[in-house]
């Protein structure tokens, strides 16, 4: 078909940024996971403790 | 080959216009599509529209047994709430008469908010131990069942209207349509596993961009479910205002703007949402416009545009292009990195229409599940 549509497939992740030297992580959503929520200490540096930046999907390819 | 005496070269020949059979073979299809085209076309356009319906009743069904099974595991002590939660998918909504519609906007506010308490009240009833959460994403997949129930209910009756009436052109319109009922309806089946999870969705852009610049204010509830916050910039003192969340709701902006100017008047008000971006557009691409940017019935959009009339305080508009599917499902990487830019552009407008000492009211709109402040 020439108009045939592709099915998606989008699989949702956390992002994570340390509030002191903004390193980025990210991994597979959790539930209870939101957008602001206070994360654990930043493994990079130590001293700032992580939040969740984003919750986003991104597409299988 | 000649088997029966026949020669079928000769009988089809079509270079001879005396062979009677070749005459019948072109005359007979030009009467039958003469007198029953219309039927061989109503049966092949109901069996595209029956196969799209069957597919629709799946969509419902599928999604109110996910409703019925959230409900269930999430509250365990529960009796079952299926026969309830049944009852909430028959509801309807009668909008006010419009044969003389001046004043109608606040009827049709009265009739939409007290639908909105009903069903917040009714779905609490649910469980003695229902978290604010937990309500406003049974509320919402609630919408989304009730949605798709409607949609389904609807198309049968025009399909099964045409079919008794063996009328042709009532189910050419049903046919134009269909493939922009089955998008909705697909975009809606996708957003329930997204408002389970507690997911953030395409919509809430505007409220993650203003969140975020309002994360380290002092917080206070202006009108219900919608927060706002003060800080300073450059000299010039910004309002925040966003539903509360990471709760599935779009608050109340129209009555929390109404509340703010009362308060203290801003001098330009800027308003970020999510728009649904036309074919061919890229998902994620940011305009910047005037007018209040937000979508609904009209209601709370009436409500900004009036009391930003009356005091005369300019609306800047900023939307980030979307599809529907895209609109209330998990939020598109391509969407959420757009938030950065978006920031820029609220502060670069903010620089460019006000001085020091003004003021600026900055409106994150739109639907703020799994995003806080």
């Amino acid at each position: 078909m020439i108009f045939s549509k592709k099915k998606e497939i989008i699989n949702p992740y956390t992002v994570e940024e340390c509030n002191s030297c903004h390193a980025i992580s990210k991994r597979k959503f959790r539930e209870g996971d939101y957008v602001f929520k206070a994360a654990d200490r930043c493994d990079s540096c130590k001293i700032g403790y992580m939040m969740i930046a984003k919750v986003l999907g991104e597409v299988v390819k | 080959m000649d088997f029966l005496g026949i020669n079928i070269d000769k009988l089809f020949n079509s270079t001879d216009n005396s062979n009677p059979l070749m005459w019948l073979v072109w005359i007979i299809p030009i009467f039958i599509f003469m007198f029953y085209g219309q039927r061989i076309q109503l049966q092949v356009t109901s069996s595209e529209i029956n196969k799209s319906m069957e597919k629709l009743k799946t969509f419902r069904d599928e999604t109110r047994t996910e409703l019925i099974d959230y409900v269930k595991n999430t509250f365990k002590s529960l009796q079952d709430p299926t026969i309830k939660l049944d009852r909430y998918f028959e509801y309807f909504t009668i909008m006010p008469a419009d044969i003389d519609p001046n004043g109608i906007v606040p009827k049709i506010r009265h009739i939409m908010r007290s639908r909105e308490a009903f069903t917040r009240e009714q779905v609490k009833t649910l469980s003695s131990n229902m978290n604010h959460l937990e309500a406003s994403k049974i509320t919402n997949i609630l919408e989304v069942v009730t949605t798709l129930h409607l949609l389904y209910k609807t198309v049968r009756h025009l399909f099964l209207t045409a079919k008794k009436q063996n009328n042709f052109p009532l189910i050419l319109p049903l046919q134009m349509m269909m493939p922009f009922i089955m998008e909705e309806a697909e975009a809606l089946k996708t957003a329930v596993s997204a408002f389970k999870q507690g997911q953030p969705i395409g919509d809430g852009i505007g409220p993650m961009i203003v969140g975020k610049m309002m994360l380290d204010t002092e917080k206070k509830i202006v009108a219900l479910e919608t927060v706002w916050g003060e800080k300073n910039f450059e000299g010039r003192k910004l309002y925040l205002m966003k539903a509360e969340g990471p709760a599935a709701t779009v608050g109340r902006p129209g009555d929390a703007l109404e509340k703010i100017i009362m308060e203290s008047k801003p001098d330009i008000i800027v308003m970020i949402d999510a728009a649904l971006k036309l074919e061919g557009e890229d998902t994620g691409s940011i305009a910047q416009g005037f007018g209040a940017a937000i979508g609904g019935m009209g209601a709370e959009r009436f409500q900004i545009e009036e009391v930003a009339t009356k005091h005369k305080i300019p609306i800047y508009a900023i939307v980030i292009k979307e599809s529907i599917k895209e609109a209330i499902t998990l939020m598109k990487k391509e969407i959420a990195d757009t938030a950065e830019t978006v920031t820029l552009q609220v502060y670069d407008i903010i620089k460019e229409n006000t001085k020091t000492g003004q003021s600026a009211l900055i409106i994150g709109v739109g639907n703020t599940l799994g995003v806080s402040q």
